[in-house]
């Protein structure tokens, strides 16, 4: 009975607020969202269940990591998953793992091109050319089907052939709008990336160089290389309609 | 190649005297120009121009890169020196020194924000800092244009060591400047002495005795906009106390030069120490010193378990 | 600081042995010197050599750890969990506990709370909208028992408003004297230094 008298006399002389009220629904400026709420990628997954509901065990047979004897913890595989704009970055993102892994990607797409053997069009192309330098064929960089390779269109592909984009926790700028406006490929390719970054940071080069030569530049269908010459394929037939 | 294009005014001197050239001289000119092409593309021929012998040796490069390839190398597309040029050699030595400084940075700062990430490897390897290394490493730029050589009847061997990156005219090169040039002269020859073992780890000391071994202090790169707001919002992602900003010492206050030192407080922690000569510069200070000593964490030399950071903060 | 070893002749060999591992650091007490800390004013012989035994201590320079990233100076809640360096920062670090117990603090702050409604959002909005000069920041804060920050943060006035007190502020900018106007000027350019190491 006192205890409650007290807190009366608190709340008349000092203004006790009430609870706190945390918001359900749209966006409202300014109000804290409840995290049940906020927490959930565009699928209207929670993030919280990535971990309890046995996807990251997904994410890990998609990328076929245990193939290569990769192994990731699951907080690493959570946070590859896991981009800047989501959540107003409280949860750990995977913006700097994407940064590494990207420019590891890029090099290795490098080396793959320079292994290429020199083909007929090259050769018709260039009269006096001398495009192999200490056996490593140097023509075919920065052409267009070496950027095709790792390009936001194949990486995004690759991932949405193995069904992870619907894991992937981001926050679209306009739900109402397109994936291009949303930019849903660019967060596509950062996932990737940063999965290979990690294993290249926790597991050395080797071991990363291995997984994006046989996984990602490999001979499968859904590879990137693949990938990547069945868009083109596609692009030079609407082009010549 | 036209005669008319040789002989621009832009370049050459005594225009009048060179209209007066003979044929003759003409095309004794051109041959001239056709055997710096023919000299160069030829690897089975030894190049021995003593630029290149000397950048060979000064740089201790690998035995297998040829003084042909070098010259490759300080060959520039603008050179118009046709499908023998260090384009894609640059491509490749580009994507080679930016994994090997990003990855060496980010194992050194694991929690360098996103952004002063990418400043920092450019600080390291951009156009400006990466043609300081060639002029430091003794590469020329080649300054004569072919007429004026031919008149001096230069060696042909001596422009093959130089960097070749303008024809005859400078209004051709547009946006392509000596210190572009000379940084993808600089980028094609790590591309080049990958290519003799294509040895990652044998590239990697190479880049690291030459970009590396530069200073930089990361701390420099920082500029935090509110640095209160964000190191309370770093608090509280951590699972730390709220910070609380407390007077340690101050001198004069209500003289003309105050003195104020504010450290910045984590329950019984101090986080960082500031000074200034108000109260709020202090206290902005504390905070900003704090998220410096969070960011530029430096993990032990030899440490077992990499440090795999959560990202910078977002305010 | 290294004490009473010919370092030139020393550097070259086992620092390891010189390094006492036995236990805790140990430290000097008064400034160190080498000479004798006490006054040497009414010693005949003038000043003594202070008589500290041969080792390495631990004797920061008396400055400010602002600026500074290294390891005597990182708080112990920024390092990882598998950081070698946890068990001496400690030691390091021992006196703080005491000074932030004195300390006066800077600004006393309630804990946050989130008492606002969509409701009362909204209606902050109205009442800013209607009246921007009754109902200015300062007043819906106290009505509404929040920040001004707040106010700011979920509220606009109307157009006319804002451009009428810009207008204001020009004004008043551009009767200044040139100097004041420069030293404004330079204010605003240290003021960027607060933020930079």
């Amino acid at each position: 009975m006192s205890l409650t008298k007290i807190g009366l006399n608190l709340s008349t002389k000092f203004g006790v607020r009430n609870g706190s009220y945390l918001h359900v629904g749209t966006r409202v400026r300014g109000l804290k969202r409840d995290p049940v709420e906020s927490l959930k990628n565009p699928h209207g997954l929670h993030y919280d269940s990535l971990v309890k509901d046995g996807h990251v065990s997904t994410v890990k047979q998609g990328l076929n990591l245990e193939k290569y004897g990769i192994d990731l913890p699951d907080d690493i595989i959570t946070q590859c998953l896991t981009h800047k704009s989501f959540a107003q970055g409280i949860k750990p993102y995977n913006q700097k793992l994407s940064i590494i892994g990207g420019h590891f990607v890029k090099y290795q797409a490098c080396l793959h091109s320079l292994g290429l053997p020199v083909s007929e069009r090259q050769l018709s192309q260039s009269v006096q050319s001398e495009p192999v330098i200490n056996g490593l064929n140097f023509g075919m960089l920065g052409k267009g089907s070496s950027k095709m390779l790792i390009s936001k269109q194949s990486t995004a592909e690759f991932l949405q052939r193995r069904n992870l984009d619907k894991l992937v926790f981001w926050n679209k700028r306009d739900t109402q709008k397109s994936h291009k406006y949303n930019g849903e490929y660019t967060v596509l390719q950062t996932v990737l990336n940063s999965v290979v970054g990690s294993v290249y940071l926790l597991h050395g080069q080797d071991k990363a160089t291995e997984y994006v030569l046989h996984e990602l530049f490999s001979d499968n269908s859904d590879s990137l290389t693949k990938i990547s010459e069945s868009l083109l394929a596609n692009r030079d037939t609407t082009e010549k309609l | 190649m036209s005669v008319l294009k040789l002989l621009n005014p832009v370049r050459v001197r005594g225009f009048a005297s060179c209209a007066r050239l003979y044929q003759s001289e003409l095309s004794s000119l051109k041959e001239y120009k056709n055997t710096i092409s023919t000299l160069l593309k030829n690897p089975a021929h030894e190049l021995t121009s003593p630029n290149l012998v000397a950048l060979h040796s000064r740089l201790r490069l690998p035995q297998g890169l040829s003084y042909s390839l070098l010259s490759r190398c300080l060959t520039c597309r603008s050179s118009g020196e046709v499908n023998y040029d260090n384009v894609s050699l640059n491509i490749f030595g580009k994507s080679l020194l930016t994994l090997a400084v990003t990855s060496e940075l980010m194992k050194k700062y694991p929690r360098l924000p996103g952004v002063v990430l990418n400043a920092a490897v450019d600080a390291y390897i951009n156009d400006h800092v990466l043609s300081n290394v060639g002029r430091s490493w003794g590469i020329e730029p080649e300054t004569q244009s072919v007429v004026d050589r031919y008149a001096k009847k230069e060696n042909v061997t001596i422009t093959l060591g130089k960097l070749r990156y303008f024809q005859n005219s400078v209004d051709e090169l547009h946006n392509f400047t000596e210190n572009n040039a000379m940084a993808v002269a600089v980028r094609s020859i790590f591309a080049a002495v990958y290519s003799v073992d294509k040895d990652f780890n044998q590239t990697h000391k190479f880049i690291a005795d030459h970009i590396l071994s530069r200073k930089l202090d990361v701390k420099d790169l920082f500029a935090f906009e509110q640095p209160t707001r964000e190191l309370a919002a770093l608090c509280r992602r951590q699972g730390l106390e709220r910070p609380v900003s407390k007077l340690l010492a101050e001198n004069g206050r209500l003289s003309k030069s105050p003195l104020f030192i504010v450290g910045v407080f984590s329950g019984e922690e101090k986080l960082g120490e500031g000074y200034g000569s108000s109260l709020k510069e202090a206290k902005a200070r504390a905070a900003t010193d704090a998220l410096l000593k969070w960011y530029c964490y430096e993990p032990v030399h030899g440490q077992q378990n990499v440090v795999i950071d959560q990202g910078e903060v977002l305010v | 600081m290294v004490r009473l070893f010919s370092t030139s002749a020393r550097a070259a060999k086992d620092l390891s042995k010189i390094i006492d591992k036995s236990g805790k650091l140990p430290k000097i007490v008064g400034p160190a010197t080498i000479y004798n800390p006490k006054s040497s004013a009414s010693n005949y012989k003038g000043y003594l050599k202070a008589k500290i035994p041969a080792g390495l201590y631990y004797d920061p320079a008396p400055s400010s750890i602002h600026g500074s990233t290294n390891s005597e100076t990182i708080p112990k809640s920024f390092l990882p969990a598998t950081d070698p360096r946890h068990d001496i920062i400690d030691d390091l670090t021992q006196g703080n506990a005491e000074i932030s117990r004195v300390a006066p603090v800077l600004h006393e702050k309630g804990e946050k709370t989130y008492h606002l409604k969509p409701e009362d959002i909204a209606e902050i909005r109205r009442l800013r909208l209607e009246d921007p000069v009754k109902n200015s920041r300062k007043a819906l804060a106290k009505k509404f028992n929040c920040s001004p920050l707040f106010i700011s943060i979920v509220s606009e006035p109307p157009k006319e408003r804002k451009t009428e007190m810009n207008q204001v502020l020009e004004t008043i900018k551009s009767q200044w004297h040139p100097k004041r106007a420069l030293a404004r000027a330079e204010r605003k350019k240290r003021k960027e230094l607060w933020y930079r190491a």
